[in-house]
């Protein structure tokens, strides 16, 4: 099914799918599916996929955990893969960024974290995606999801949605969820909108949480796997 | 560690101020080692102290709490003026000590807190995942032990050991993943049969296939049962969500709200729950309770704020959410009975673990969730894995039909549960 997803949903998608992916001690272990891919095309010529601790978002931190440096690192541009997220124990190890990316809750040790994670715009508006998707669903809002970086599979619920028939929105859906291959999700990236929103979270890893952000723009996705109970 | 004459100090000070006061204090050890590949990349040894504070005044009920029980008197200060900001309710008051709290302690003294113990249990899930061609992506084991003080103005006295064990292994062969974990509050799991456990599912899953969408019998495990469970059908049980208009199971007392076969029962005595216990996080004594009998809604489960305020009893399932937690409504070990049987002996899609249970609709029940370590079982035996399918469907209506429960069962979180033969379930494929 076609799908377009709303900026809530398509940047937990950039948090979930791809940014845990991304971070490096993941890699390291050998549970992420980008091991190994730098410079590989990932997805989609439309995708660029951004962390910045520098923003001022919910994410934002001044230096990061171990006293690092904190500054912009591009996950993915233009679908290619360009860098994972990395401490000052995960880069020698794994290489291929910089610091800046370690954090912890008090009396913690640091990990590797995201901050303000998210799809950059694109130039086309809102309306177009909705009437080049033609046939399919626009899912709005988000009741969080999990990722299994490993096997490179994800799981979000949305709040609600609508279908879209004949490139116009229709009735409404509940409790829709989209499950995906996350590569094969990047590479059906067809189309981004121009205007990007960050919403604010809290992200649990490690048994250890922490503010950040997430965001994109309006995104147009081919041939996606949704589920629902289809009760009316 | 914090004296008992403290205790006695809280509560003197605590009852100038308020109508009554009662003192949770959790005092633990524990050591715990984290691996990473086969290299143990974290180890820590703690010592933990919380203190927990509960004041009622008026009808007006503050809570605070502190990981340094020394400083209990700015402690006893922020709970006072918590109660303060706090809306009157109905109250009538903590409970004093009982004649019976039944003899059941979820305590080993074979658990002792060890780093030689542990690094034993580490390479014992290591040497188990040998057994099959993976790599190891991650681990963890840990051993505490904790006292337990509760104590209160109305002269109820308190004190508990309790000890717990758990260890969990993820590994992966390519791009297949497997996680197994064991919990328990005695030294009785086997380490080497988590790993290979958490070795066989990644191993197994490997190279599967896509099935067609369509109508399926589903066999979840204990792991996948329990934790659609959690997000909507034992938060349904709970008096509170009932009397707040967020339970679905609300007026349905003495209705069919499951399969006739299955009874759900929250059982504090059972000798391999983790949070069996006499008492609940409030002092009251647990006992039994059958809150769906042969598929009939019998009753819900409260705690004191709850059932004074809605003119209910308590059942003894108040639960404090970890050391210095809160109370809430919970349960101590939820347990599931019904016929068991040779649930995979007829054709059947099995599901090791679900992906975003917990995206669950808590009010209507509706999911949609990914399949992960998922096996097509045709004639009693596994066919082929199932690459990647969604399980969607509603947790409410699903247990309307079920085909049986298994023999083994499992110890997921405050549940021990069997896996669950489910009948007509939609699967979406790939």
């Amino acid at each position: 099914m076609n799908v377009v997803l709303d900026p809530e949903l398509a940047g937990v998608f950039a948090h979930e799918a791809v940014g845990h992916a991304s971070e490096a001690d993941l890699v390291h272990e050998g549970s992420s599916v980008l091991r190994g891919k730098i410079g590989e095309q990932i997805g989609s010529g439309i995708v660029t996929i951004v962390d910045d601790p520098t923003l001022p978002e919910f994410g934002f931190e001044p230096v990061d955990a171990e006293g690092s440096r904190v500054e912009r690192t591009i996950i993915v541009e233009k679908g290619v893969l360009t860098s994972y997220l990395h401490s000052r124990e995960t880069l020698p190890a794994v290489g291929f960024g910089h610091t800046g990316n370690a954090r912890a809750m008090p009396g913690e040790p640091p990990q590797v974290r995201m901050s303000n994670t998210y799809i950059a715009e694109g130039d086309s508006t809102t309306e177009e995606l909705i009437g080049e998707c033609r046939e399919g669903i626009l899912l709005c809002g988000s009741r969080g999801g999990q990722v299994d970086p490993g096997r490179g599979v994800f799981q979000f619920n949305a709040e609600y949605g609508y279908l879209i028939e004949h490139g116009e929105c229709r009735g409404m859906v509940r409790d829709v969820s989209l499950s995906g291959e996350i590569l094969a999700t990047l590479h059906g990236i067809e189309l981004c909108a121009k205007k990007r929103k960050m919403h604010a979270g809290y992200c649990g890893k490690g048994g250890q949480t922490v503010p950040v952000s997430d965001g994109a723009p309006h995104v147009l996705v081919r041939d996606a796997v949704v589920g629902g109970s289809g009760h009316d | 560690m914090v004296a008992v004459d403290t205790i006695e100090k809280i509560l003197t000070a605590g009852e100038r101020q308020a109508d009554e006061v009662e003192v949770y204090l959790a005092t633990g050890t524990s050591v715990t080692a984290r691996l990473r590949k086969r290299e143990i990349s974290y180890a820590l040894g703690s010592e933990h102290q919380a203190l927990s504070l509960r004041v009622i005044r008026g009808g007006r009920i503050g809570v605070s709490s502190t990981g340094n029980p020394q400083a209990w008197e700015a402690c006893l200060d922020a709970a006072l003026r918590s109660a303060a900001l706090a809306a009157p309710q109905e109250w009538d008051g903590l409970p004093g000590p009982a004649e019976n709290y039944g003899d059941f302690v979820n305590f080993d003294e074979n658990v002792v807190p060890d780093p030689d113990r542990v690094r034993e249990m580490v390479r014992g899930m290591e040497e188990g995942a040998c057994r099959y061609p993976v790599e190891i992506v991650s681990g963890s084991a840990e051993i505490s032990q904790y006292r337990i003080v509760l104590a209160n103005s109305r002269g109820l006295y308190r004190e508990d050991r309790e000890s717990l064990v758990s260890m969990g292994l993820e590994t992966i062969r390519e791009q297949s993943t497997g996680y197994e974990y064991g919990t328990s509050w005695k030294m009785d799991i086997d380490p080497g049969s988590v790993g290979e456990k958490a070795a066989f599912l990644a191993a197994t899953s490997h190279g599967g296939k896509d099935i067609p969408t369509g109508t399926y019998d589903v066999v979840l495990s204990p792991d996948a049962f329990g934790q659609l469970m959690a997000g909507s059908f034992l938060p349904a049980l709970s008096g509170r969500n009932v009397h707040t208009g967020r339970s679905r199971l609300a007026h349905l007392i003495g209705q069919e709200v499951c399969d006739p076969a299955l009874s759900f029962i929250d059982d504090p005595s059972n000798t391999r729950g983790i949070g069996s216990c006499r008492w609940d996080g409030e002092g009251t004594p647990t006992r039994t309770l059958h809150l769906v009998e042969k598929g009939v809604l019998r009753c819900f489960a409260y705690d004191l704020k709850t059932a004074y305020q809605y003119g209910c009893m308590t059942t003894g399932n108040a639960v404090r959410s970890g050391m210095g937690g809160g109370i809430a409504i919970g349960f101590h070990c939820m347990t599931l009975d019904g016929p068991r049987d040779e649930i995979l002996e007829k054709d059947a899609i099995f599901v090791h673990d679900v992906v975003g249970a917990h995206t669950t609709n808590p009010l209507t029940g509706d999911f949609s969730v990914e399949l992960a370590n998922a096996y097509l079982y045709r004639g009693g035996n596994p066919e082929y894995p199932v690459r990647k399918a969604m399980l969607a469907g509603n947790v409410f209506e699903m247990l309307g039909e079920t085909g049986g429960l298994s023999g083994e069962e499992k110890v997921v979180g405050c549940c021990v549960l069997p896996s669950i033969r489910l009948k007509n379930q939609k699967i979406i494929g790939n």
